[in-house]
This record gives structure tokens, sequence and C-alpha cells, in this order.
């Protein structure tokens, strides 16, 4: 959870927050306070279209003011109705409403969307949830911090829900969050659709390293890439998050048809593998590295092909938390250095960008497969290790 | 499994999963405004977002002399005026200005393109295009045979290797009449293939179009209702409210009929009455228009004044501003019958749309800026409510709104709470701003991404462009043998009233917009 924005930026703005005491009110209370946004003056406050329910889960009250602020800026770019449960705080009002408004492009209407924060300490919440929901469109559940996967009232909500968020980063528990995700895409045989802001951090990474080898011509280095090299921010200790360096080169393994047969992991040196590519041996190394992006945060990626014919190395290196700088080096055709913006990837742009598609992701799932299959053969690598020192 | 590389394996599941080929974009014109406002401006903005490929490069030609810093530093200048909202200095800028490059025309002179040819051959290798060129026309009409002409003389219509790909883009005018149309497809022919020729409409190239087939074939509760059985009749409209503005020359040889209805209007109205396609390819697409313009009745010229009514505008006032009569602006002959407006009347006669009306109306010095097509259905058969008068009710409308507020509207019946049977019409709306909250992406950035990725579905084919010819040369023909008048209207009305006596006459009238 990192690169946080306050709630009220240049786009958006809270225009009112008031308590509610009553919540089977909520839609009366809703009207009023568009009444009194327009009190306020400037251009009219309209309600967007509600396009999704957000159900924000928030273990703890700290949890839960942060995904107040990132509930406030995903509203500039998906039209949703949120209800944010807040699982600590108690108070004398069981929620509260806030406005958050920001200017249409062409500047002549405030378009709003609501947040609504229920205070739920103990006590079932789908009951406090399901009368609020909008009808008729889907409801998207964000896990905001761990998955409380043994608490009988997420299992309630997710029943719910027709889509899951989690973020495999969270606390550095890179395997044991992978793990709850894709147990929670298993349940009720899948029928649920699971999105990780782990995943959605290494999208501009991906398209960067497709990027390379669109060209005909240099896409044939990849049947014989035989190192891969990804570094990722942040000093090795357990609360560094692996997953998205670890999601990455699962996916570029499950894309290229490398199987891994060897894995060593040690929180100080990151992972080794070894795989196969048809009879080829190929290695990829992840490597923790202190730099000055957000922990967990990929650095560099460095696909090399040094046995080949024609030798070449494409590599992709984040110059700033917004751009990226695509390197060439091989004997053909190379191109000149291309520079990548990217959005900043701070949680409310990987929510927005999780809510903004209904598809199915079977490439995560792929990937996601492959990361288990990885941390198994660690796992397994560890114990043979530890039998022998013993 | 071994790996398969006919397409990139990393592109699976990315948003972008097709993508651009290394290429060479040539703009003829370069230097003109088509090309400074629109084209040049639209491949900055598809570069700034990844959409282009990185061996890539624009060559610009025209006649001035110029070297390629000096075409980039005009290209930079026409974007920052163009209104783009990215930056045209620094790394961002520079990143793109690698990719122009400039042939000046008057090298070439008596030489073919020379010139050109040599400097394509130059960067190919230097980018990997391996021999993917696209030429633009953004060129006058008349210049569009020689130069598809010249292409072909010179071998640069066809790879010679077989690898790569060669594609046409022009610009409509395709022809004045339904003559000089067939003349340009036969002359284009000569040198390219028609699977190689992009025939350009900008308003295909608009999101809001575009969604016409989402919202008819992605969803259930319209489809059965767009038939004869239901629907009373069409309203299209596509009007301006501003006037020909320095289009002077360009206009008086034009008029509304062939700048506006005969490419514009059709094609909306092929996308309202076309059968499903079988899938989205290109041809399947096309095909399916096709259907609708081949049904479309041809009039006789005798009857042009029964179906269609001409208007130009007159001196006036618009929303308290002074404007000038058409015959006083710019480049306009004072005696000029050129119609600044065309009402009109189609009828497409197939088993699905048989009697129908599709009225149209478009024209310049409108009361606004709006582009909208209504779908009227029919009365209900019977009126229940109301004891002592009956109701009125007003038919339902769908409304689909091109612009400027795109969106979706229906008009349905509803009751006046209260203890008896009032009804009242009542509008529901779907704007596509308070839904999505972000700006559709430009026309031609549609469009040149779906020339260079080679998917023609959005551009007309031979046969549709002369079909539509078809359907217009008799209103030319009409007006040129009856002497038709051309009614003038005041700025800021909806056009002559003999429009409305059109519309009129079958106790219809045009929807207040």
């Amino acid at each position: 959870m990192n690169d946080q924005h306050t709630a009220a930026d240049e786009k958006h703005e809270i225009a009112l927050s008031e308590p509610v005491k009553n919540l089977g009110k909520l839609d009366s209370f809703i009207s009023d306070l568009y009444s009194r946004a327009i009190e306020q003056g400037g251009a009219v406050p309209t309600s967007r279209a509600v396009l999704l329910n957000l159900v924000i889960y928030a273990a703890s009250t700290e949890l839960a003011d942060e995904a107040f602020n990132n509930a406030s800026q995903i509203l500039s770019s998906v039209a949703c109705r949120t209800i944010l449960i807040d699982r600590s705080a108690a108070k004398p009002e069981v929620a509260s409403v806030s406005l958050i408004c920001g200017i249409s492009e062409r500047g002549d209407k405030r378009l709003c969307g609501e947040v609504i924060r229920v205070y739920a300490v103990g006590g079932p919440v789908a009951g406090l949830v399901l009368p609020l929901l909008i009808p008729d469109v889907p409801v998207f559940l964000w896990v905001y911090g761990e998955i409380p996967a043994d608490r009988e009232d997420f299992a309630d909500l997710l029943r719910v829900a027709d889509y899951v968020v989690a973020d495999s980063r969270t606390d550095g528990k890179t395997a044991a969050n992978l793990r709850a995700i894709d147990r929670l895409r298993k349940i009720e045989g899948g029928k649920r659709i699971v999105r990780d802001l782990g995943w959605a951090c290494i999208q501009p990474w991906r398209e960067a390293t497709a990027l390379h080898f669109d060209a005909l011509s240099i896409r044939y280095y990849l049947q014989c890439v035989d190192e891969v090299t990804i570094k990722y921010s942040g000093l090795a200790d357990k609360t560094l998050p692996e997953s998205p360096a670890l999601l990455f080169v699962s996916w570029l393994m499950e894309m290229l048809r490398m199987i891994p047969s060897e894995v060593f992991h040690s929180k100080d040196e990151g992972y080794r593998i070894t795989a196969r590519q048809d009879s080829r041996s190929v290695t990829l190394r992840l490597i923790p590295e202190d730099s000055s992006l957000a922990i967990g945060r990929l650095i560099m990626v460095k696909v090399s092909c040094t046995q080949a014919d024609r030798p070449g190395v494409f590599t992709t290196e984040a110059i700033s938390p917004t751009q990226l700088v695509l390197t060439e080096d091989c004997r053909d055709i190379c191109l000149p250095q291309k520079l990548m913006e990217i959005p900043n990837p701070n949680d409310s742009a990987l929510a927005a960008s999780a809510l903004s598609s209904y598809r199915r992701d079977h490439v995560f799932a792929r990937s996601l497969d492959m990361a288990l299959q990885v941390i198994s053969q660690a796992e397994l690598a560890d114990e043979r290790s530890a039998r022998v020192r013993l | 499994m071994s790996l398969q590389l006919d397409i990139n394996p990393l592109r699976e599941g990315l948003t972008r999963e097709r993508v651009v080929d290394p290429c060479i974009f040539v703009v003829f014109g370069g230097t003109g405004d088509l090309a400074h406002k629109k084209l040049l401006p639209a491949l900055y903005h598809l570069s700034r977002a990844d959409l282009l490929p990185r061996g890539f490069a624009i060559v610009g030609y025209a006649s001035e002399h110029l070297n390629d810093d000096q075409y980039k530093e005009g290209v930079r200048q026409a974007i920052s005026s163009a209104g783009s909202f990215l930056p045209t200095t620094g790394k961002v800028w520079d990143d793109f200005a690698a990719h122009i490059y400039y042939v000046s025309r008057s090298d070439d002179d008596g030489t073919g393109l020379q010139h050109l040819k040599a400097r394509l051959a130059e960067l190919d290798p230097r980018i990997g295009a391996e021999g993917n060129y696209l030429y633009y026309l953004a060129i006058p009409p008349s210049a569009f045979a020689q130069t598809a002409q010249e292409l072909g003389k010179m071998g640069l219509a066809a790879d010679e290797s077989g690898k790569g790909w060669r594609r046409l883009v022009i610009e409509k005018p395709f022809g004045t009449d339904l003559q000089s149309a067939r003349d340009l497809n036969n002359i284009l022919l000569r040198s390219f293939t028609e699977d190689q020729i992009y025939r350009i409409d900008h308003y295909l190239g608009k999101e809001t179009v575009q969604n016409i087939l989402v919202f008819r074939f992605a969803n259930k509760f319209i489809e059965p209702l767009l038939n004869s059985r239901y629907v009373d009749s069409v309203q299209i409209t596509v009007a301006e409210s501003i006037g020909i503005e320095s289009r002077g020359a360009f206009y008086d040889r034009t008029g509304a009929l062939r700048d506006i209805v005969q490419n514009h209007v059709l094609q909306i109205l092929s996308l309202v009455c076309m059968e499903a396609p079988v899938s989205l390819d290109a041809d399947a697409v096309r095909d399916e228009k096709m259907k609708v313009f081949a049904a479309l009745r041809r009039m006789e010229p005798q009857q042009v004044d029964e179906f269609v009514v001409r208007g130009q505008y007159s001196g006036g006032s618009l929303l308290g501003e002074t404007v000038s009569a058409y015959r006083s602006e710019q480049d306009v002959d004072p005696q000029s019958t050129t119609e600044t407006f065309v009402a009109a009347k189609f009828f497409v006669d197939n088993w699905r749309w048989a009697g129908v009306p599709f009225y149209v109306r478009t024209g310049k010095r409108l009361a606004k800026r709006v582009s909208e097509i209504g779908i009227q259905l029919k009365s209900v058969p019977r009126v229940l409510f109301g004891k002592t008068h009956r109701e009125e009710i007003t038919p339902n409308v769908i409304a689909l709104n091109i612009q400027p507020d795109e969106g979706i509207s229906t008009l349905f019946q509803a009751k006046v709470p209260g203890l008896d049977y009032r009804i009242r019409p009542v509008k529901m709306n779907f704007l596509y701003e308070q839904a999505f909250g972000e700006s559709a992406p430009d026309a031609y950035e549609r469009l040149l991404m779906d020339a260079m990725l080679g998917d023609a579905g959005l551009f007309s084919r031979a046969d549709a462009l002369e079909a539509t010819w078809e359907v217009v040369q008799p209103i030319l023909d009409g007006w040129r043998m009856k002497q038709t008048p051309v009614y003038p209207y005041l700025p800021g009305s909806w056009g002559p009233r003999e429009s409305a006596e059109l519309i009129g006459r079958e106790g219809r009238a045009w929807r207040r917009l």
C-alpha cells in the first residue's frame, strides 16, 4: 500500500460528508446532500450513472481511512456506489455518507458519486450491505488488507460478490497471499472472478516486455532466451512484497512455455529458477535491490539470448515511478531507445484498473498457477537443504 | 509443445492483443490543413498511447522545399495549435519527432516519385518496416487518380518481395457524381486491389456511430422492434450551427447533398437498417451495409420535389450575432444555387423496412449543432386511459445521440401520480459522460489505427460507394432538369418552411432537438 494520495485532489473534492443515523432513509439523505451541494454554488452536481457496486472490507479503522482516500480517487474513473465497511470504529452513528465530485471533461458539470462508510463493529455485515447495493449491476468486493479467509462475516460478504479484488503484496506474505487468492478463485467452482493488485501493477511491464518483440524479425529471439534477470525494489526483509516480481516471471515462463525444474529462494537473494524451454536450459533470477521506488515494484527486466547465432539483450528499466525505458542490444534491426509513460501505480489507480474489466483473466489464472508451482518447488528445495543441514 | 511465433505470445491477455506492424506512414499533402489539423495530431496521440509500433516512420510529402528538421518544426507548431493536450517540447515530443521525415515533391518533378522511393528504401531497413507502407492522400481529390497511378508505375503499390503490405487511404469526396466515382474507382483499381484501398469517412470513426452496432446487436430488447411492424419512421439529423467558414471554394462546388448526405447520412442509415453480420470482419459488416444500399429506393429525377427539399441560408442573426448570407461568404458565387440544407425522404425497400420513411436533414447555420437518429415507434393500437376524453399518447421514441451529448434516450409514457389515469411522456436518458466519464478517442485516431492494422470494417468499399452515388445521382439530375428552387432559410432556424412541409404532408413533424 504505497504512493497514496489524499482524498481531495485537483480533480476531485469531497462536496459534503455527513453522519447517517438511519440507513433505511439513505436515499432521501443522499438526495438531500445533492440539494445542499447545489446551494454551495458552482457547477450543478449530477449523479453519475452507476456501473457497479464497490464494497470495501477493511479490518481496521486505519485501513478504512486509507481505503476511503482510495475510494474517493477511484470515483474519478469508475462510476460506482462505494460501501466501505469499517469493522473497528465505534461511532454513535451507523454510517456516514460523503459526496465526492469532480468536474466533467467539458467543464460544465460536477459529476458526483457517494461513498457510504458503514461502522460495523462485530456482528454480521451482509445484512447492512445488501440493502444498500444498487440493483442489477455487479458487486466488486475489495478486500483491503489481509484476506480474512476464516472470518464468517467475510464469507457472508463473499456470497454477495461477483468479483473480488485482493492484494497479494499485503505485508510481504507472498506465498500465503497467493495461496489465499488461489483459494478465493476456486470457491463455488470458480464462479467468482478474482483480481489481484499485485498482478495489476505489473501490467505496464508486461506491455513493455511485449513491445520489444512485436516486430516479426525480433520475435524469433523469444525461442532462444537463456537468461532473464528481474530486479525489484526493497531491502530483503520479511515485509518485502515479492508477488509482483514472482507473478511477472511466472507470466513470462507461462507465455514462453518454460517449465521450472529447480527453484531456490532466500529473502536476501530472491529467487533463482532453472527452467527448460523445449530442450534448452534457461536461468531466471529475481533480485531485490535498494531503490527509491516503492518497495516491491519492479525496477528492471532484462531478457537475454547469449548463446544464439544472433545474440540480443532486451531491457526495460524504470527511470521514475511513471516512466520506463526500453533498450535493445542486438545484431539485426535494433530499434532506438524508447520512453514509455505509465500511469502512477498507486492503489487507487490499480484498483480502478481492476474494476474496469468484467472479463475473466485467464492469463492471470495461468500465471498464478505457475507462481504457486515455483513457490512449492522453492519450499521443497528449502526443506531438502534443511534436512541436509540436519 | 513448442513456442508458436506467428503472433507475439506475450500479447495474450493484454489490452491490445493485436498491434500494428512496423511500417512507414506516407502523408501526401504533408503540409496541408488535413495533415496538420487531423492526421499528425492523431498520430502523435497514438504514439503517446504506445499504440504505434517501435519501428515506425512518418514521411511527409508535399511541394514545399523543406528538410526533415524544418518539417518537424512545422508539425510541432501544427500540433500545438491543433489544441493537443500533450506537450510539444521535451522528451515526449523528441521521441515522436525522431520518427518524422520529409521528401519534397519538387525534387520529384519529372521523375515520378523517385526521391520518395529512394527515401522509403533507405528508411525501410532502419526501422524494420519490411515493405509495409501506408499512403495517405491528404491532397485535393483531383490529384487522387494521378498519385495512385504514379505509385503504381514506380512499383510502390505492391511489395516486390510479397512480404510487406501496401495500403492507400483516400479522403472523401470520392467523386462528384456517379460517373466520376466509377471513373475514380477504375483508375485506383488499375494500380491497387480493392483490399488495399481504404476510403475514409471520419463519421464512421466516431464512438457513438460505432455504438449503433453495439446497441442493436449486444442488446436483446431493441432488435425485435426495429422493423416496419413497430417503427413508424426514422429521422436522421446532422445539423451544424456554423456556416461554411473558410471552405467557400470547396463548398460552392459541393453542397450539402454531396458533402454530408451521400456519405455520412447514408452510412448512418445503413447502420440503423442493416441485418446482424455473421462476424465483425470487415467484409461481413460491409456486405450487410451493401444490402441496405442496394435496397435504398432510387427515385426518378422527376420525383425530386416530392422527396427532397434544398435550402440556402440567408443573412441574419444567430444567438445575437450578425451572420452573413451564404452568397456573401468568401469564395462563394453571389448568384450561387448551391444548397447548404437538404431534407429528404428515403425508403429501404426490403422485407424489414418496407414502407417506413427515413427522413434526413442536414445543413449549415441551423439552430444548433446536433447529430441524432430518432426512431419513432408506431402508436399503441387503442388508447385505454381517460374516461371523458382520451389521453393524447405521444409515440415512443428511441434516440441515438451522436453529438454533442453522446448517448441514448427513450421517450415513453408514465402515469402522473394521482387518483385518475393521467399520463405524460417522460424521457429516460443515458449519457456517455455520466456513465464512463472519459472522452472517446478522436475519430481519426481510430481510423488511422484500423488502416494500419488492416481492418477495413469502418471504410467504404467500392460497390457501396457507387451504390450511394446511385441513390444521390437522381436528386442531382432532378435539380438540374427541373431547376428546383433553393429555398432560403434564416440562420438559427431548422431550415426552410418547405422542409417542415415535406414531413408534414404525412402528418409527421421533425423532432424538436
